[in-house]
């Protein structure tokens, strides 16, 4: 009787067993047919967090918003998986990636941070899975990692590109000076001005370097002091806290020559500076336009995210999670390898901001809408959506 | 002529933040014993209520006064919650206690503030110049001097024309002997960290008027400074803590000018390299204090 009862309950338990594994085996399956897992390796903390987390939550809102509507195409709903904090350290991005490779993630998005995502970056270009350098604008980040990596988001050679383009041609500026930061490859941007700038029959008229958190720059002040001429512009990728230092400087200095400089100076602190500000120009993937595309979506944003609806990250965000899915419906498949086929040949996607292309641009670096602003009674009053034609993009080094 | 003395006043001006903050870690150091590594974050703390003063509405300068206060008052409470508890243990332990507490101190600020920096704006009048024959020196610059001195002139008075400052002194010769001779243990541990704090607040107001916004990190470089200035200057010695950020602040600024733009990045490490030359030659800084510190 023992024996028999011992028997039927090792049945049970077994049968039990069969169908939890059968059960659990079906519907992983299932899983990996219908979602698009996207694995998110930011920055919660250092630096890069000013930007990370802004795109995350972006991110986020899109994809709610996507799976609103059913999935990507109606049949791929979005799955995002929040990676362990980058710390804006590039040993803890590797730590973050490689904790997402293990859950059978579609696809990454990294940190901005371009030592961490480069870092991190080819560990995913090992497994073959197909990454976005998120707000991350430095043009070898995705060179050096490798053909699984895209930017997602306009790199600083076309940036500087850009707005020597818009200097030149808008505003007929001849002369420039640049400052630049080696401390980061980022504050290398003047350097693609300067190339564009003097393409286009610009000349530049001296150049400067800074250290981050420079306190004083006396020096850089007396050297553009002792040109022959004061330059029409001072080009410069500094942000914050070095920014806002130098303007005060050059203006308490009494130069008076337009300051351009780049995405990261859409802040609140840079408008705050008070007259010492007006008229600087800055790049940005904001459309601050009544009416605009760009508009409509903070609005709903702003409900959900209220502290991050200024941030520049968020459009981004927004846009990338947009590009990914237009990706994944043309490539009709979640599957890496024709998610990537598909995104090689996108051409003229038209995004909330304006027209995005890969197709036929080298090293995976898009060619997309580069927006002009300018710094006015502390506002930044839109000027005018760039677009440089691929001939005027200086190479990225 | 005129490009020199816009240096000296670019040395002056910096050295003289450094050096503000150098004493206020100084000042802990020569009485307990210690250097207090959350002491950047008083800075922060000085910018946050600055900047959330301003955002209420508050005049200028009363929010100035507050965000000052507000620094030594959060000073007393870290020696209150952090130090106290850990008196009269290893040096090591307080060292790791500061360490800890400026962590926790950061990530509460991100937390509960945000990642991204706030803007503090300054009036114009802070931010404008002063044109003389044909230079231009800045009015934070001017200010960021006189602040230095008066700041520095008032302590001295403090230190040795009341009875509180003459028990932080004799605090900091023999702290054993002192609290024999009657002065509250207590008394000399919070009022030493409210001078430390309400020079960390000065120092503060005057770093935000140079960069124009506070962030989450915003101490750790002044931080980093400061203890340098005060190893330089002489663990523990007022005098050598403003020396230190002195000859901090014109080291850099020399090097500024005479590296090659390309060589600039390099501007630090040297900077450093020629301040433990200093040392080699002069293991305990500029000033050499003797005195016991309580432990």
């Amino acid at each position: 009787m023992k024996r028999t009862l011992i028997f039927s309950l090792s049945v049970v338990v077994f049968l039990m067993m069969s169908a939890g594994l059968v059960l659990a085996g079906g519907e992983k399956e299932k899983v990996a047919e219908e979602e698009f897992v996207i694995g998110m390796a930011h920055s919660h903390t250092g630096w890069a967090a000013a930007f990370d987390v802004a795109f995350t939550c972006a991110v986020k809102y899109a994809a709610d918003e996507i799976n609103a509507n059913g999935g990507i195409a109606g049949k791929y709903p979005v799955r995002l998986i929040t990676g362990r904090d980058c710390a804006s350290i590039a040993a803890e991005a590797v730590k973050s990636v490689d904790a997402l490779l293990a859950k059978d993630v579609d696809m990454i998005a990294l940190t901005c941070d371009s030592s961490g995502a480069i870092a991190a970056g080819r560990h995913g270009q090992e497994q073959g899975i197909l990454m976005i350098t998120s707000t991350g604008s430095q043009p070898m980040t995705p060179i050096r990692v490798g053909d699984w990596m895209y930017a997602s988001n306009f790199t600083d050679n076309l940036m500087g590109s850009a707005i020597a383009i818009y200097a030149r041609e808008e505003l007929k500026i001849d002369t420039a000076f640049t400052l630049i930061s080696y401390d980061d490859a980022y504050t290398e941007l003047p350097k693609y001005f300067a190339e564009t700038f003097e393409k286009k029959g610009g000349k530049i008229v001296g150049e400067a370097t800074y250290n981050f958190e420079q306190v004083d720059f006396g020096s850089v002040v007396s050297q553009i002091k002792q040109l022959p001429e004061e330059p029409d512009a001072i080009m410069t990728a500094a942000f914050e806290p070095d920014f806002p230092a130098f303007l005060r400087q050059i203006r308490a200095a009494g130069i008076k020559s337009r300051v351009i400089g780049a995405d990261a100076l859409d802040t609140p602190t840079v408008y705050s500076l008070g007259p010492v500000a007006e008229g600087v120009l800055l790049c940005t993937n904001r459309v601050p336009v009544p009416g605009s595309e760009y508009e409509k979506i903070m609005k709903g944003y702003a409900e959900e995210y209220p502290e991050h609806v200024e941030n520049a990250a968020s459009i981004v965000g927004y846009i990338a999670m947009y590009l990914m899915a237009a990706a994944v419906e043309k490539a009709d498949s979640t599957e890496p390898e024709k998610v990537r086929a598909a995104l090689d040949s996108l051409e003229n996607w038209q995004g909330p901001t304006g027209p995005i292309t890969f197709k036929g641009m080298k090293n995976r670096l898009p060619i997309m809408p580069v927006h002009i602003l300018e710094v006015v009674n502390g506002k930044g009053v839109y000027r005018k959506m760039v677009i440089p034609n691929k001939e005027d993009i200086a190479e990225p080094y | 002529m005129e490009i020199a003395i816009q240096y000296i006043t670019n040395a002056l001006s910096v050295g003289g933040t450094y050096a503000l903050l150098a004493l206020g870690l100084a000042i802990v150091f020569g009485i307990l014993g210690f250097i207090n590594f959350a002491h950047g974050e008083i800075m922060t703390i000085c910018g946050y209520v600055l900047f959330y003063a301003m955002a209420i509405g508050l005049p200028f300068w009363f929010a100035i006064i507050i965000g000052v206060i507000m620094a030594g008052v959060a000073a007393v409470i870290m020696e209150r919650i952090a130090f106290r508890p850990l008196r009269g243990a290893n040096p090591m332990s307080l060292l790791i206690a500061g360490f800890a507490l400026s962590g926790a101190l950061q990530i509460s600020f991100l937390v509960f503030l945000g990642e991204r920096p706030k803007p503090v704006p300054m009036p114009e009048y802070f931010t404008g110049a002063i044109k003389i024959g044909g230079i231009y020196i800045g009015v934070v610059q001017v200010i960021s001097i006189a602040v230095t001195i008066v700041a520095v002139f008032a302590l001295n008075l403090f230190l040795k024309r009341t009875k509180f400052g003459i028990s932080l002194l004799a605090a900091a010769e023999d702290f054993s002997i002192a609290r024999l001779m009657g002065i509250r243990a207590n008394a000399i541990f919070s009022g030493t960290f409210a001078i430390s704090g309400l020079l960390a607040g000065i120092a503060g107001v005057l770093w935000l008027a140079q960069r124009g916004s506070v962030s989450y990190t915003m101490g750790f470089t002044p931080l980093i400074k400061a203890f340098i200035a005060t190893i330089i200057g002489g663990m523990g010695s007022l005098t050598g803590a403003v020396l230190g950020g002195f000859l901090l602040g014109a080291l850099e600024i020399v090097f500024q000018i005479i590296l090659p733009s390309e060589q600039l990045i390099f501007r630090d490490p040297i900077v450093l390299f020629f301040l433990i030359a200093v040392l080699l030659f002069r293991p305990g800084g500029l000033i050499q204090e003797k005195k016991e510190s309580m432990r």
